[in-house]
C-alpha cells in the first residue's frame, strides 16, 4: 500500500490483480449487465487519484468496495435518467435458474446471483456481500428500508434453491 | 413450507426480530423439520455471500488501466484539499516531528562517534521521543530548522579542512538523506494519518540532524 500510495504503478497494478475479479462482479451486478469492462477500468482509475485519501482507519478492500460501489450506483443512476423515457419491463417474478444440473456450485451460484431479479440483486449484493445496512441501502438505491428487508429475504430464498441443490 | 414462519427467517438470521417474535418463531422450529431444513438452507446462503472471491474480467483490464493512471500523472496537479480532522492530525503530527527534531539537536546523543564514510541506516535509531508533551512551547519548526541551518553552515565553513573522500561521501549521503524527507513529507502530506509515514519522515530528519553533527565533529578531529 504505501508504494501504491507513493505512485507506485507496479505496486498499484498489485492491489489491481487482487481486487479486480470482486469489483468486476460488483459492476456486472449493481449494473445488471455483462459489460462492465469500461465500469471496472474507471473504478480503479478512481481509485488510484484516490488513494492518497485512504485514511486506514479501515481495511483496504472495504475502503476500496465503498469507492466502487459509490461509481456505480452513480452510474447506474445517470444511465437510468437517460433511459427515462424508455417504460422499463416490469421485474418479472423469475426463477432462479434450474441448477441441478451443474456439476460447478460456484459456478451454479453465480449464475443464479447474475439471474435474480434486479432489485433483490442489488440489495442480496449490498448487503450480504459488502456489509451496507438496509438504511444505507434505501440512500443508495432511493428505497424505503422496508422494501430493502423484503428484497434481501427474497434474494436469499431464490439462492439457497441454487446453494443446496 | 410454512410462509408465516419463513417470511421471518432472514430477520431472525440478521437479528432484527423482536424477543416475542424471536421466542414464538424458535418454537415452532423446535417443532418444524421443514423450517428448520429452509432455515440452515438460508444461513447457508448469508455464509456463502461474503466468502465470494468474485469473477474475472471477460478480458484483460489492466493495460488500459495503466494508461488511465499515466495521463492521470500527466494532468497537471490538484490542488490536496483536507478534511478538518486531516488537517488537526496533520499539525498535531508536524509539531511532534518539531518538537522532537529540536530536542534531539539540543540535547545531543551520538557521543564521540567519528565519520567512517557511509551512513548506514539499517542501524536502529538513536532512541528519539517524538512527542510534543516532552517538549517546551517555544521550541518549533523553525528552531529545528534553525539547528539544522547552524550545522550546515558549519560544515559549509569548514569542509575544507576535511579530506576529500571524506568530504564526498558526506554530501553524498545529504542529498540521500534530503531527497528521502521531501518523498516521506509528500507521501505522509497525502496520507496524515498514516503511522508508518510520520515514523519515517522522522526518522529521516534525525538521520539529517545526525550526520550533520557528526560531520562538523570531524572537521575538528581532522583538522
Amino acid at each position: 500500500m504505501p508504494a501504491a500510495v507513493r505512485g507506485d504503478a507496479v505496486a498499484f497494478e498489485r492491489l489491481y490483480r487482487r481486487h479486480a475479479a470482486r469489483v468486476n462482479a460488483l459492476a456486472r451486478w449493481l449494473l445488471g449487465r455483462d459489460d462492465v469492462d469500461d465500469e471496472v477500468q474507471d473504478i480503479f482509475i478512481r481509485v488510484w487519484q484516490k488513494l492518497g485519501s485512504f485514511a486506514g482507519a479501515s481495511a483496504f478492500s472495504t475502503w476500496l468496495h465503498r469507492v466502487a460501489v459509490n461509481h456505480l450506483i452513480r452510474s447506474r443512476k445517470t444511465r437510468r435518467t437517460r433511459e427515462a423515457r424508455f417504460v422499463e419491463p416490469p421485474e418479472g417474478e423469475m426463477e432462479v435458474a434450474a441448477v441441478t444440473s451443474r456439476p460447478d456450485l460456484r459456478v451454479a451460484i453465480e449464475r443464479a446471483v447474475d439471474d435474480l431479479p434486479g432489485g433483490a440483486r442489488e440489495v442480496f449484493v449490498l448487503h450480504d456481500m459488502e456489509g451496507y445496512k438496509h438504511e444505507e441501502i434505501g440512500q443508495l438505491l432511493g428505497i424505503d428500508p422496508g422494501t430493502s428487508r423484503s428484497q434481501l429475504h427474497r434474494a436469499r430464498m431464490m439462492l439457497r434453491v441454487a446453494l443446496t441443490a | 413450507m410454512h410462509a408465516q414462519w419463513t417470511d421471518q427467517f432472514s430477520a431472525y438470521l440478521d437479528g432484527e426480530l423482536l424477543e416475542a417474535e424471536r421466542s414464538q418463531l424458535e418454537q415452532h422450529l423446535a417443532a418444524c423439520a421443514d423450517c428448520r431444513r429452509v432455515l440452515e438452507e438460508l444461513r447457508a446462503v448469508v455464509q456463502w455471500a461474503p466468502t465470494f472471491v468474485g469473477l474475472e474480467p471477460a478480458h484483460e483490464l489492466w493495460p488500459a488501466v495503466a494508461r488511465g493512471i499515466e495521463a492521470d500523472r500527466d494532468r497537471p496537479l490538484r490542488r490536496p484539499s483536507f478534511s478538518w480532522q486531516q488537517l488537526i492530525a496533520a499539525s498535531v503530527i508536524v509539531a511532534c516531528l518539531s518538537g522532537g527534531g529540536v530536542w534531539y539537536a539540543v540535547r545531543g546523543g551520538v557521543g564521540e562517534v567519528r565519520v567512517v564514510g557511509v551512513v548506514d541506516t539499517t542501524q536502529p535509531a538513536t532512541p528519539f521521543v517524538p512527542t510534543a508533551l516532552a517538549m517546551p512551547p517555544a521550541r518549533s519548526a523553525a528552531a529545528y530548522d534553525a539547528a539544522v541551518l547552524d550545522l550546515a553552515r558549519a560544515l559549509e565553513q569548514g569542509k575544507g579542512r576535511l579530506r576529500p573522500q571524506t568530504r564526498e561521501v558526506i554530501e553524498r549521503n545529504l542529498r540521500v538523506i534530503d531527497r528521502a524527507i521531501v518523498e516521506s513529507q509528500r507521501a505522509l502530506a497525502a496520507d496524515p494519518g498514516n503511522a508508518f509515514l510520520a515514523d519515517d519522515v522522522t526518522a529521516n530528519m534525525r538521520r539529517k540532524l545526525n550526520l550533520l553533527r557528526q560531520a562538523t565533529r570531524a572537521i575538528g578531529s581532522e583538522s
